[in-house]
């Protein structure tokens, strides 16, 4: 309710964004002036400076980066990390201003009317902000860029304003009620762009790019001619998504005023008995948490937009943040955001002393749903609300690492292109896209030439983990591999780890692979040859500097 | 009572579908509440190629340690279940490490509450028991349970056997594998009592499970007369 009263009933709130740019480089500790790009599902996420300089673009794919720049350091994308790594950057926030919106790691926000009284005006408020972000980060400060500190009226134009200022290294104030004269001359890709808009995910993000290209090809090119459309007009002709659009482009906030205040009996919240010190059963106690909220939220035909989240631990600390995402929270979505606020509590100096014993979802902004809140998975079948809660128990039981999920990655290893990333980090809605090629990838072979001919092998050696092989030719001498990819001799043995040594009945390669050869530290040549056995078995193996490894078995 | 509480199923719903080429062996599909073994050579493909007609039918599946103890290579080829027909987004794979029979007691009921194909390969540290614990529940919830090389005496339903294989498309330092020529034979109870046999491609060309016509079995075998267990296909094909 107070939330609602800060804000003047007719604009939008006056809020403050914190923009730390490219935060995935910087969360994957890139050190300054180094070429070093975040990569997830083949797709460049972000960039440092440096890379930047060199032509390495968010979108890429992971060989048109390495031909930009030969050097670029290429990490890969963990939101968990991400998260962990802002929480230092959060938690000095909290000395200025007592309640936070974090949209995403690397964008934090919250409404100026309380701090600016207290800091005397915006400009000085914002000055204050960036000493205290700049302070918490240190050296990594410059690591992805100036840090932004913007304000403005609505989430959009702040964000903008945010971004704005990294670019001139100093805070940007847009006079209140200016915003959308500040807005209308902006070219209107921006409403897709995901860093300034972090709440739209999954398809809703896919939905928006659709919806920007439309406006492109109407010739609507900047911000101005969005908002200068009728919003009835928007409305039928561009549905739910052109609505929020629209509210952006003209200024306001993204999502229209409800008059739904959520009142203090739909917080839901249960005590853990005994403390837990691990993540993974606090997860999943949210997981039902979130269940209940959202299924009650949704008997009155109403969606929860923005909630906060409420842990405390035995000792009596206690960690709240909001979260926002845009239409709204699905139950999977609101576990992440517990897992992230969890995870980043863990570091730092003032982590956790005792076991949580209470975790409370409190909804702070409801929307009317919609019929665009997906269920889990992006479906919404029964099956897939079921297996979601079995992986979740499945993640109490035996910890998140081991529960995974398969993801489009690309390759040529035996194991591509599909890698396993943990379940609990994977994004439930985005998973039909996750798991297939991007969607400009040409037909056929595809671009991996040289990968392994199909079908591929049921069980591949997991990780780095492999093991030796000895590899004799007839004579039972050792086969080697020469330097221009010819065999000593054909194969004649196999012997795997300890087992004896089995006739080989089939063979073919040697395949040389020669990967990163520009990049002394991760090069790596070898060749590998498919073998069956006598006994009907058949095997990938590779020898790599003079040794015979098992990659990977057609069982 | 439990029985009348119970929501009422339609005979269609009992059963699971299966891939065509294995129709041979499971004319009335996967029953609901079903343990099968699979054995062999080429038991994690089968098992994944049974899990193959349920996830294109929209059902979810888990993949629980199937790599043996005894080989060294025991991580999911995700690229080979997705070939067989595997859908990857209703695929969960679990790496459970060392756990205790308690702690596997555990995994195996929330994975049969949640997915109706759980495929794995039985661990050391759970018993008989425990397992046969399983069924019951398994039967509440519809599921189907695929055992990769479950141990004589394992409570199941029926065991298909595989073997023995051979490879088509490997020759003497040419060509590539292909397609894997397996015979498989199912033996159960019940209805399934009687053995049923066949022969397929596990994985065919480009990985999906095919049935192999009688006709040109004859001729695959005749044209890999000269090389036992090694059949080399016409070179277009071998590329």
């Amino acid at each position: 309710m107070a939330r609602r009263a800060a804000s003047t009933p007719t604009g939008p709130p006056r809020l403050l964004t914190v923009w730390c740019p490219q935060w995935p480089v910087v969360a994957a500790g890139a050190a300054p002036g180094r070429p070093v790009a975040v990569i997830h599902a083949n797709r460049i996420v972000a960039a440092s400076p440096a890379a930047q300089a060199e032509g390495v673009l968010a979108g890429l794919r992971r060989r048109e980066a390495q031909r930009a720049c030969p050097g670029v350091e290429l990490a890969p994308h963990d939101p968990v990390r991400d998260a962990r790594a802002f929480e230092p950057v959060a938690r000095s926030l909290e000395g200025v201003v007592a309640r936070l919106e974090v949209a995403r790691p690397g964008l934090v926000r919250f409404a100026t009317r309380g701090p600016a009284r207290y800091h005397g005006g915006d400009e000085p408020l914002a000055r204050r902000v960036a000493q205290v972000v700049t302070a918490a980060l240190g050296e990594r400060a410059t690591v992805g860029g100036p840090i932004g500190v913007g304000v403005a009226d609505g989430r959009f134009a702040s964000a903008i304003a945010a971004r704005r200022s990294s670019e001139r290294s100093a805070p940007l104030v847009v006079p209140a009620g200016r915003s959308g004269a500040f807005l209308a001359p902006l070219p209107t890709p921006l409403l897709a762009d995901v860093a300034l808009v972090p709440e739209l995910d999954g398809p809703s993000r896919a939905e928006r790019a659709a919806l920007v290209d439309l406006f492109a090809r109407l010739g609507l090119h900047a911000l101005g001619a969005v908002a200068a459309l009728d919003p009835a007009d928007v409305a039928g002709r561009f549905g739910l998504m052109g609505q929020l659009a629209h509210r952006q482009a003209a200024g306001r906030d993204d999502l229209p005023p409800s008059a739904d205040v959520p009142p203090p009996e739909w917080t839901v919240g249960t005590e853990i008995e005994p403390p837990v010190h691990d993540a993974g059963p606090v997860a999943f106690v949210a997981k039902a948490l979130a269940d209940d909220l959202l299924d009650r939220l949704a008997e009155r035909g109403l969606a929860c937009a923005q909630l906060a989240v409420v842990v405390e631990t035995e000792h009596g600390e206690r960690r709240v943040r909001s979260w926002r995402r845009v239409p709204a929270f699905s139950a999977a979505a609101v576990v992440e955001r517990v897992r992230w606020q969890l995870d980043g509590w863990g570091v730092g100096v003032d982590a956790p002393t005792g076991g949580v014993c209470l975790v409370r979802l409190v909804p702070e902004e409801v929307v009317a749903a919609n019929g665009h809140q997906l269920s889990f998975w992006g479906g919404s079948t029964q099956a897939d609300e079921r297996a979601w809660r079995a992986t979740a128990r499945l993640i109490g039981h035996v910890g998140a690492a081991a529960v995974l999920v398969p993801v489009w990655r690309g390759g040529r290893g035996p194991d591509a292109p599909w890698a396993l990333v943990e379940a609990a980090t994977a994004d439930p809605e985005g998973r039909s896209a996750a798991v297939r090629p991007p969607t400009s990838s040409a037909p056929g072979p595809g671009p991996w030439p040289g990968r392994l001919p199909d079908p591929a092998p049921a069980l591949v050696a997991e990780g780095i983990d492999r093991s030796p092989a000895e590899v004799g030719d007839a004579e039972g001498r050792p086969v080697r591999v020469s330097g221009r990819g010819a065999l000593s001799a054909p194969p004649a043995t196999l012997a795997v780890a300890a087992a004896a040594a089995r006739a080989v009945t089939g063979w073919a390669g040697p395949w040389p692979v020669e990967e990163r050869w520009w990049d002394a530290a991760h090069a790596r040549r070898q060749a590998r040859l498919q073998l069956v056995t006598d006994d009907g078995s058949a095997w990938l193996v590779a020898c790599e500097q003079g040794r015979w490894w098992v990659e990977a078995r057609y069982a | 009572m439990r029985a009348a509480v119970r929501p009422v199923t339609l005979a269609g719903e009992q059963a699971l579908p299966v891939e065509p080429a294995l129709a041979a062996l499971f004319p009335e599909g996967l029953r609901r509440g079903e343990v099968v073994a699979v054995e062999g050579p080429a038991a994690v493909s089968c098992a994944l190629a049974l899990a193959a007609g349920p996830s294109a039918a929209g059902s979810w599946t888990l993949v629980a340690g199937v790599g043996s103890g005894a080989s060294p290579v025991v991580g999911l080829g995700v690229g080979a279940a997705v070939g067989l027909g595997v859908v990857p987004e209703r695929l969960v794979v679990l790496t459970p490490g060392r756990l205790d029979a308690a702690a596997w007691s555990a995994v195996l009921t929330a994975a049969v509450d949640g997915f109706d194909v759980v495929v794995v390969r039985p661990p050391a540290a759970l018993s008989p028991g425990l397992w046969r614990r399983l069924v019951p529940r398994l039967r509440d919830r519809g599921g189907v349970l695929v055992g990769v090389d479950l141990p004589t005496g394992w409570e199941r339903s029926s065991t298909v056997r595989t073997g023995p294989v051979d490879w088509i498309g490997l020759g003497a330092g040419h060509g590539h594998l292909v397609a894997r020529r397996v015979v498989v034979e199912r033996v159960g109870r019940g209805a399934a009592s009687r053995s049923r046999c066949d022969t397929v491609l596990l994985p065919g060309h480009l990985g999906r499970a095919t049935a192999v016509e009688p006709a040109s079995s004859a001729e695959v075998a005749a044209a890999g007369a000269g090389s036992p267990g090694v059949i080399e296909l016409p070179a277009r094909r071998v590329g």
